[in-house]
C-alpha cells in the first residue's frame, strides 16, 4: 500500500512540475535549473534567463577564468529552434586557494548565472520554447564534470511581471555585476613581471583591500595578489607574469572586488 | 619606483620559471611503482615525456578511458622516447597511490609508458610547477625543456572532444625529432589540480 501511495504522489509531482516547467536537475553535488526573471517574455525587450546553481556545501563551480585548474561553466541556448548568443553575465566570483601557489575562481552555495537575450519585436510565435544545454565542473577536493538539458516555455505578452521565485537570486546577481572603470588604465609586460597602472583620478578611493581576479587569462600569475602603490597620478602594482604567457594581448582585463562591489578594469598595453 | 621594481625582481620566488621552455629541465630522482629509482640524467641522449597523473581525476580518465593516452605512450616508446608518468598526490589526498596500487592502475589502463613514478612529497611537481592532471612536458635529448602545457587543444572532460582536438605531445615529439621548436611550446594545462 505504501508503494502505491508513493507512486501516486510521484505521478502528481510529475504533472505539477510539467505545468510549472521548472524542476531542478540533481546531479553530483549540484542542483541546476533554467529560470526566467519574468513570468512572460516581451517582444522587443531583453529577456533575462538564468542557470540557477545550488552547490552542495564545500563544493564549487567555476567563473569565466577558472584559475589554475577547473573549467568555466558553459551554457548554450536555443529559442524556438534557433541558436542564441547566450553570453553569461558573470556575477562577482570568489577566490578558492588550493595552497599558496594554486588558486581557482568560482562560485559556491546558491547563485544564478544570468543570460540576456534580445527578443525580436516582430516575433511571430505565440510563445518561446527555450532549450538550454549546460556543462560544468563541480569540485571539492575531487572534481566531477556534469551537464544538463533544460526546457522552459514562456508566453509572449506586452507586459512582464517579475517571477518572485527567483527574484532574490536575480537581484543578488544584478547587485554583483561589475561596473566598468573608465578607460585610461595601462599594463606593461616585462620578461618576468607585469606592471598594472590605474589612474588615481578614476578609482574610487584606494584599491588596497580589493580582491584581484584576472579576467584575461595567461597574463599574470593567478595566485598572486597585487600590492598597490601610489606612483605619480597612478595606482601601480607589479605582478609575476603568468607561466603560460606567450603573446602580448592588446587589452588586459581584471576585476577588483570588495563585498558586493566589483570594478572591471580594461587596460591597454604599453610597450616597454 | 624603479628601485621598488628592482627589489621586487630580486624577490621572484624560486618556483617561478623553474621549468622554462628552452632551458634545462629540473633534475630529479624518483622511485617507480616497482621500487626502482630513475633519474632524469639517466635518460640523457633520449627524449623524455613527463605526464602528471591522478587516476581518479575525470580529465585523466578522459584520456585513458578513450585510449588516447596509451596510444600516444605506445607510439612515443616505439620511437625510443622515455615516457614517465608522475603522481604528485600527497598521502591522504585523492589519487595518491602506493607502488602496488599504481601497478594495478597501470594494468587496468594497459599503460604503455616507460615507468610510473611516485612523488608523494610533491617536490618534483613543484620543481616543474605542475598544476593539473594531466600536465605534459617534453624534454629533448640534451635535457632541455621543449614543451610545457596541456595534453591537447580542447579543455574539457568530454571524450567527444578528442576527435576535434590537436594533440600537443605527438606534435612536440615530432618537432623535437626534427630538431625544430614545437609549435606551440607553451600552453595553459587543463584538468584537476595536482593534489599536493
Amino acid at each position: 500500500m505504501r508503494i502505491v501511495a508513493a507512486s501516486l504522489i510521484g505521478t502528481i509531482i510529475t504533472f505539477a512540475s510539467a505545468a510549472a516547467s521548472a524542476e531542478p536537475l540533481h546531479t553530483d553535488h549540484l542542483s541546476s535549473q533554467l529560470v526566467s526573471q519574468t513570468d512572460v517574455a516581451v517582444p522587443g525587450a531583453t529577456l533575462l534567463l538564468g542557470l540557477l546553481l545550488e552547490h552542495d556545501p564545500g563544493w564549487h563551480s567555476y567563473w569565466q577564468n577558472p584559475g589554475d585548474s577547473g573549467l568555466p561553466t558553459r551554457i548554450r541556448l536555443t529559442i524556438n529552434d534557433e541558436a542564441q548568443q547566450g553570453e553569461i553575465l558573470w556575477p562577482l566570483p570568489a577566490r578558492f586557494p588550493l595552497d599558496a601557489q594554486l588558486v581557482n575562481f568560482g562560485y559556491k552555495g546558491r547563485v544564478v548565472l544570468p543570460l540576456a537575450v534580445r527578443i525580436p519585436a516582430d516575433i511571430k510565435a505565440g510563445s518561446l520554447q527555450i532549450e538550454a544545454r549546460a556543462s560544468w565542473l563541480v569540485c571539492e577536493d575531487a572534481c566531477i564534470p556534469g551537464n544538463g538539458e533544460y526546457r522552459l516555455t514562456l508566453p509572449l505578452a506586452s507586459q512582464a511581471a517579475v517571477d518572485s521565485r527567483w527574484q532574490a537570486d536575480f537581484d543578488k546577481s544584478a547587485r554583483r555585476q561589475p561596473r566598468q572603470l573608465p578607460i585610461g588604465s595601462r599594463f606593461t609586460v616585462g620578461a618576468d613581471q607585469v606592471t598594472l597602472r590605474m589612474p588615481k583620478a578614476l578609482f574610487p578611493g584606494t584599491p588596497k583591500g580589493w580582491v584581484f581576479f584576472p579576467i584575461t587569462p595567461e597574463v599574470v600569475r593567478n595566485s598572486q595578489e597585487p600590492v598597490w602603490q601610489q606612483e605619480g597620478q597612478d595606482w601601480v602594482a607589479v605582478l609575476d607574469r603568468n607561466e603560460y604567457f606567450t603573446a602580448l594581448p592588446a587589452q588586459f582585463d581584471w576585476l577588483l572586488v570588495r563585498g558586493d562591489s566589483g570594478i572591471r578594469v580594461s587596460a591597454t598595453a604599453d610597450t616597454l | 619606483m624603479k628601485f621598488l621594481t628592482f627589489i621586487a625582481a630580486l624577490l621572484i620566488p624560486a618556483w617561478l620559471g623553474a621549468a622554462t621552455v628552452g632551458e634545462p629541465a629540473p633534475a630529479f630522482t624518483l622511485t617507480d611503482s616497482h621500487g626502482k629509482a630513475h633519474s632524469l640524467s639517466d635518460f640523457r641522449g633520449k627524449t623524455v615525456v613527463l605526464e602528471w597523473t591522478n587516476a581518479e581525476c575525470p580529465f585523466v580518465k578522459k584520456h585513458y578511458d578513450s585510449g588516447n593516452m596509451q596510444k600516444q605512450q605506445a607510439a612515443a616508446v616505439a620511437d625510443g622516447v622515455i615516457w614517465l608518468t608522475i603522481n604528485s598526490g600527497a598521502p591522504g589526498k585523492q589519487g595518491h597511490v602506493s607502488g602496488e596500487q599504481a601497478n594495478v592502475i597501470q594494468t587496468n589502463w594497459k599503460a604503455a609508458n616507460t615507468a610510473y613514478l611516485i612523488d608523494a612529497d610533491g617536490k618534483v611537481g613543484r620543481a616543474y610547477d605542475a598544476k593539473t592532471t594531466p600536465h605534459m612536458y617534453v624534454i629533448d635529448q640534451d635535457g632541455v625543456l621543449r614543451y610545457n602545457g596541456a595534453i591537447d587543444s580542447i579543455a574539457s572532460a568530454d571524450k567527444g572532444d578528442l576527435a576535434k582536438a590537436i594533440q600537443y605531445v605527438p606534435a612536440a615529439l615530432s618537432a623535437v625529432a626534427d630538431g625544430k621548436t614545437p609549435e606551440p611550446a607553451l600552453t595553459r594545462p587543463y584538468g584537476c589540480s595536482v593534489k599536493y
